[in-house]
C-alpha cells in the first residue's frame, strides 16, 4: 500500500481548509443534495464531499457511509489533492497502491474511485467530492465532466461559507461597536466638517433630551447656547495641526432641549472617512463634578470662617494675657502662655493657607496680571521680610539682579507671597548669623528668581514629596519651624498660574537653593521670518496667551505676525517695519486704544493701515469712537470668534472697510444660513428682537438693515417707519409685502419664494446702492 | 482727638465681645459700647448715639449687613461710619462689605493688642485726623 504523500505548501493548505470553517460542522443540505445527485447520477454506493485535514479525511457530506472519517494514510482522497485532475481508479485490486488497503480488503469494500479535487478560494487543494463503489467500473470523460461540474458546485458552497463567516464576523465586530456605543456613559456625536450632526448615541439622547432622529441632519449648534458656540466653532474651522486641537478638551455650557443648560466637558476629535473630515464629540454632563467641587469648596469656605470665630476668642484671650497680665505670670505660667499663642497663630496661618490653596486649585481666586518689574519686588519683598530675619538672627542680602527692567505679567500680591514663603523657609531653615541671598536672573525667554540658604538642606528623599500639603522632611519640622506645611503647596500653585515652574537645588549641610522661573514679559516679540510675498500683521495685545493665540490663527491663515505688549512697542515696530495690517487690542498697559487708533489715523505713514480691534471692549469702544466710521475694519467683541476674525484679516489685507449689516430675525436657523450666505462680503450682525434692534441702531452705523416682520416683541413695519431714509432696508421676512410696505425699503423678500443667491444679490445691490448714495 | 469716639461693637460671640472690651478698655481716645444682636443695637443707639459701627457680619437674625441698614435708618445716623469685623475674609467678601459703604474691615482673628491702633487709623482717614 502507498500511504499518499503530503503535498507541497501543506501548511497553508491546512490553515486554508481551516478558515473555511467547516470541519466537524453538522451536515448541511446544501452539500447533500450535491452529494446525492452524484450518488443517483452515477449509479454509486458512496459519494462523499471529504475535506483532507492533517491526519484524517473528514466528511462534511456522506451518501452511503457511516463513518464521519477516515485516516488519512489509507485515504483515496489524500492522492486526489496532490493533482489538480479527477484522480481516478477504476479497480483497486488492479492497482499496487490500492490493492492491500484496509478500505479495500475490508468495509466499504472499494473496488473503484473517483475523486475531484475541491479547491478553497485561494486555490489549495482542501478535499474531494468522490464517488465509489464496491464494482470495479469505468469513468466516461462525460461523466469525469460532470463529475467535475458537481465539484465546482461544492466549491461555490464553500465560497459562499467563507463569506458568511467573513459577514458575520462583521455584523458581529458592528454589533460589538453599536453595543460599545449605545451602552457607554459618555455622549457621542459625531458630526461632518460643516457642523451638521450625523450619529447621537443614546447617552447623547439622555445628556441633551432629544431623540436622535430629533437631531441628525441638524446643526451642532443647537446643542449649545448662543454665547458658547465660538468655543466649537474655531475648533471646527482651525487648521489641523494648530494649536487649537492639542486641546481637544474643553469644559462648555451644553443646552438641552428643554431650553436648561449644564455644564459639559467635550473632547473632540478629527477623523477622515472616504476623504471627508468629520469629528466625533465625547460628551460628559459634569453638573455632578460641578455640585461636588462647589459644595467642597463652599464647606472650605464654611470651615475656614466657623474656625476664625472660636480662634478669635482664643487668639484675643492669650493675646490680652500675653501684653497686658504676662508680668503677673510665673516663668512656667509664661512659658505655657508662649506656646499657646504661638499654636493659635499657627492654627491661623494654617486655615489662611487651606483657604488659598483650594481657592488657586479651584480657579475661583481671580489674578490681577500686569507688567511689573520682578526685580523691583524682589527689592520689596526683601525689605518686608527684614524684620522676621532679623528675628532670627538672620542676614537677608541682595544677589545678583539683571540689567535693565525684568519685566513679568504677574499678580503683585500674589508673588509677594511666593517670595516672602520662599525667604521665610530659608530664614527659618538658616543658622543663627546664616545669610540668606535673593537673586534674579535672565535665562533665555524666562526670569530666574533665586532664595539661597545656607542650611542643613533637604534629604533626597523628599524630593517627591516636598510641594505636597502637609509635606515637611520631618514631622519634627513643624514644631519646631511652625510652618504650616502648606506654603510651597500655596506657592507652587500660585507660579503655576504664573505660568511659571518652580523646583530646588539641595546639598546636605551646605544649603537650599529655591528657584521659581516666569516667562519674561517682551514689550515686542518678532515672529518667524515669513516667506517673501507673505503677508505681515502687528498684533498689538497685552495678554501674552491671546497674543500667542492670535498669531497662530494668523499663521494657519498663512500670514505671519509681530506682537507688540505696548502701544509704545507697536509705534516703534510700525516705524521699523511694514504692516500690512494692525490687529489692535484697546486695553494696553501703557495708553487706552482708542487715543492709539486716533494718533495712528492721525499720522501720515499710518493714515491708511487697515486695522481690526480685538478686545474685551470692543463694543464699547466702537460706540465710543468718534472718528470716521469706516477706520476700523471690524469690531469684534472677546473671546473672539475666530471665523469673523479671519474674514476680518482677509478684509484688512485685501484693503476696503466691508459695509456693515444688521439682521434683524428671530429664527436662528435663518441668521445662520445668512451669515454663512453672506460670509466674506459683508461685516454680518444680527439680533432677535425690535428692542435689541432699537438699541443697536441708535448706537451704531449699519450699512443695511435686514428685516424680518415678525418678530417676538412686535412688527418690523414699526421699526421701519422709525428707520425712514436714515439705512437702506431690505424686508425678509414669511409674509407677502404690500404694496405700500414695498415702497418704503430697498427691497422686499419672501423667505419661502427667495433663493440662496437672489438674496445675496439684493443685500450686495442694496450696500453698493447704499454705499454711493453716502459718498455723493 | 478731644472728644471721645464712642464706639458701638455688635457681636453676638459673648467671647468675642469680652475680647474686644478689654482691647480697648484702657483707651483714652474710645468709649465703648457694646450688643449681643441687632435689636439691642438700635435701641442703644436711640438713646447713646454712636460716632463709628464696629459690626460682626454672621449672626444669628439680622446680620451685619441688615444691622448697618437699620442703624443708618435712624434718625441723624444716615451717615454713620462702620467698620466689619469679620471672619470673612476673601478679597469678594472684603469688596462687598466695602460696596455697602463700611470705611474698613478688620479680618478676624485679630490682634487684641493693636486693634485699637487699627480702629484708630480708619477712623483718622476718614475724618483727617
Amino acid at each position: 500500500m502507498e500511504k499518499p504523500a503530503l503535498p507541497s505548501g501543506e501548511a497553508d493548505r491546512q490553515a486554508a481548509l481551516c478558515a473555511l470553517n467547516l470541519l466537524d460542522t453538522p451536515p448541511e443540505a446544501r452539500f447533500d443534495r450535491i452529494t446525492r445527485i452524484a450518488q443517483r447520477h452515477f449509479g454509486v454506493r458512496i459519494a462523499l464531499v471529504s475535506l483532507v485535514d492533517a491526519g484524517r479525511q473528514w466528511f462534511k457530506s456522506r451518501q452511503g457511509l457511516d463513518a464521519t472519517e477516515t485516516p488519512r494514510d489509507v485515504s483515496f482522497c489524500g492522492h486526489a489533492i496532490l493533482s489538480s485532475d479527477i484522480f481516478y481508479i477504476p479497480d483497486a485490486h488492479a492497482d499496487p497502491r490500492f490493492a492491500d488497503n484496509p478500505l479495500v480488503t475490508g468495509p466499504p469494500h472499494v473496488r473503484f474511485y473517483a475523486g475531484a479535487p475541491l479547491r478553497a478560494p485561494g486555490g489549495e487543494r482542501v478535499g474531494t467530492l468522490c464517488i465509489i463503489d464496491s464494482a470495479p467500473r469505468v469513468l466516461s470523460p462525460e461523466d469525469q465532466s460532470v463529475l467535475r461540474d458537481l465539484a465546482d458546485g461544492v466549491e461555490a458552497e464553500m465560497e459562499r461559507t467563507e463569506l458568511r463567516v467573513s459577514e458575520r464576523q462583521l455584523r458581529s465586530a458592528e454589533n460589538r461597536l453599536r453595543a460599545i456605543i449605545e451602552t457607554v456613559v459618555d455622549g457621542i456625536v459625531t458630526i461632518d466638517s460643516d457642523g451638521f450632526v450625523q450619529t447621537f448615541n443614546p447617552a447623547a439622547e439622555r445628556i441633551f433630551g432629544y431623540a436622535a432622529v430629533e437631531v441628525i441632519g441638524r446643526t451642532f449648534r443647537l446643542l449649545m447656547p448662543y454665547a458658547d458656540r465660538h468655543a466649537l466653532d474655531a475648533y471646527l474651522h482651525s487648521r489641523p495641526g494648530s494649536e487649537h486641537r492639542a486641546d481637544t478638551s474643553s469644559e462648555v455650557t451644553g443646552l438641552r432641549r428643554d431650553g436648561s443648560t449644564f455644564p459639559m466637558e467635550v473632547a473632540v476629535s478629527e477623523m477622515e472617512i472616504n476623504g471627508e473630515r468629520w469629528f466625533t464629540g465625547i460628551v460628559r454632563d459634569i453638573s455632578d463634578r460641578k455640585k461636588v467641587e462647589r459644595l467642597k469648596s463652599e464647606f472650605v469656605s464654611t470651615v475656614s470662617h466657623e474656625l476664625r470665630t472660636p480662634l478669635t476668642s482664643i487668639r484675643g484671650a492669650l493675646g490680652l494675657l500675653r501684653g497686658k497680665h504676662a508680668a503677673a505670670l510665673p516663668e512656667k505660667g509664661r512659658h505655657l502662655l508662649e506656646m499657646a499663642n504661638r499654636n493659635a497663630e499657627r492654627l491661623t496661618l494654617l486655615i489662611n493657607d487651606i483657604l488659598d490653596l483650594e481657592k488657586i486649585e479651584s480657579g475661583s481666586l481671580d489674578f490681577d496680571f500686569k507688567p511689573l518689574d520682578l526685580a523691583a519686588l524682589a527689592g520689596q519683598a526683601l525689605a518686608a521680610n527684614e524684620g522676621y530675619a532679623h528675628q532670627h538672627g538672620v542676614v537677608l542680602r541682595h544677589g545678583d539682579m539683571p540689567e535693565g527692567a525684568a519685566l513679568v505679567r504677574a499678580d503683585e500680591h500674589r508673588l509677594m507671597q511666593v517670595f516672602g514663603n520662599l525667604l521665610s523657609n530659608a530664614i527659618k531653615y538658616s543658622p543663627p548669623d546664616g545669610e540668606v541671598v535673593l537673586s534674579v536672573a535672565r535665562r533665555d525667554s524666562r526670569l530666574r528668581v533665586t532664595v539661597k540658604d545656607h542650611g542643613r538642606g533637604i534629604p533626597a528623599e523628599f524630593r517627591s514629596r516636598i510641594f505636597q500639603r502637609f509635606a515637611q522632611a520631618d514631622s519634627s519640622d513643624t514644631r519646631e519651624k511652625g510652618g504650616t506645611g502648606l506654603g510651597l503647596s500655596v506657592t507652587k500653585a500660585i507660579v503655576e498660574r504664573h505660568e511659571g515652574t518652580i523646583d530646588y537645588l539641595s546639598e546636605p549641610e551646605l544649603g537650599t537653593e529655591f528657584f521659581f522661573e516666569l516667562p519674561a514679559w517682551q514689550e515686542t516679540t518678532l515672529g518667524e521670518a515669513g516667506r517673501p510675498g507673505q503677508p505681515l500683521l502687528l498684533v498689538c495685545e497685552d495678554n501674552s496667551d491671546v497674543a500667542r493665540v492670535l498669531g497662530e490663527l494668523l499663521a494657519g491663515e498663512g500670514i505671519a505676525s509681530d506682537i507688540a505688549a505696548t502701544a509704545a512697542g507697536a509705534k516703534s515696530l510700525l516705524a521699523q517695519r511694514s504692516y500690512q495690517a494692525l490687529v489692535l487690542d484697546l486695553s494696553l498697559p501703557d495708553q487706552d486704544g482708542l487715543e492709539l487708533l486716533k494718533e495712528l489715523r492721525a499720522k501720515e505713514e499710518t493714515r491708511d493701515l487697515p486695522i481690526v480691534v480685538v478686545s474685551g471692549r470692543a463694543n464699547e469702544g466702537r460706540a465710543a469712537w468718534q472718528g470716521d466710521a469706516l477706520a476700523v475694519v471690524d469690531w469684534l467683541q472677546k473671546p473672539v470668534d475666530t471665523a469673523r476674525l479671519s474674514r476680518a484679516v482677509r478684509q484688512a489685507l485685501a484693503g476696503r472697510a466691508r459695509p456693515r449689516v444688521l439682521h434683524v430675525e428671530d429664527d436662528l436657523d435663518i441668521v445662520q444660513m445668512t451669515e454663512a450666505l453672506v460670509d466674506g462680503d459683508v461685516a454680518y450682525e444680527h439680533v432677535a428682537t425690535l428692542a435689541g434692534a432699537r438699541r443697536l441702531l441708535a448706537a451704531e452705523r449699519y450699512d443695511l438693515v435686514l428685516l424680518d416682520l415678525a418678530l417676538p416683541d412686535g412688527s418690523g413695519v414699526d421699526l421701519l417707519a422709525e428707520l425712514k431714509g436714515k439705512v437702506p432696508v431690505v424686508v425678509f421676512s414669511g409674509q407677502e409685502p404690500d404694496r405700500q410696505l414695498s415702497g418704503q425699503v430697498a427691497a422686499a423678500l419672501v423667505k419661502s419664494r427667495t433663493s440662496n443667491e437672489q438674496l445675496l444679490e439684493t443685500i450686495r445691490r442694496a450696500v453698493r446702492r447704499g454705499g454711493r448714495r453716502k459718498n455723493d | 482727638m478731644t472728644e471721645k469716639v464712642r464706639l458701638l461693637y455688635v457681636d453676638d460671640e459673648a467671647d468675642i465681645r469680652d475680647v474686644v472690651e478689654m482691647s480697648l478698655e484702657d483707651e483714652p481716645d474710645f468709649e465703648l459700647r457694646l450688643c449681643g444682636s441687632c435689636a439691642a443695637a438700635v435701641d442703644q443707639a436711640k438713646t447713646w448715639r454712636p460716632d463709628l459701627l464696629l459690626l460682626d457680619v454672621m449672626m444669628p437674625g439680622l446680620d451685619g449687613p441688615a444691622t448697618l441698614e437699620q442703624l443708618r435708618a435712624l434718625p441723624g445716623m444716615q451717615s454713620v461710619a462702620a467698620v466689619f469685623v469679620t471672619a470673612k475674609v476673601q478679597a469678594k467678601e472684603i469688596e462687598q462689605l466695602t460696596a455697602l459703604g463700611a470705611i474698613g474691615v478688620i479680618p478676624k482673628p485679630f490682634d487684641p493688642m493693636t486693634l485699637a491702633d487699627h480702629i484708630r487709623t480708619l477712623w483718622k482717614s476718614r475724618h483727617g485726623g
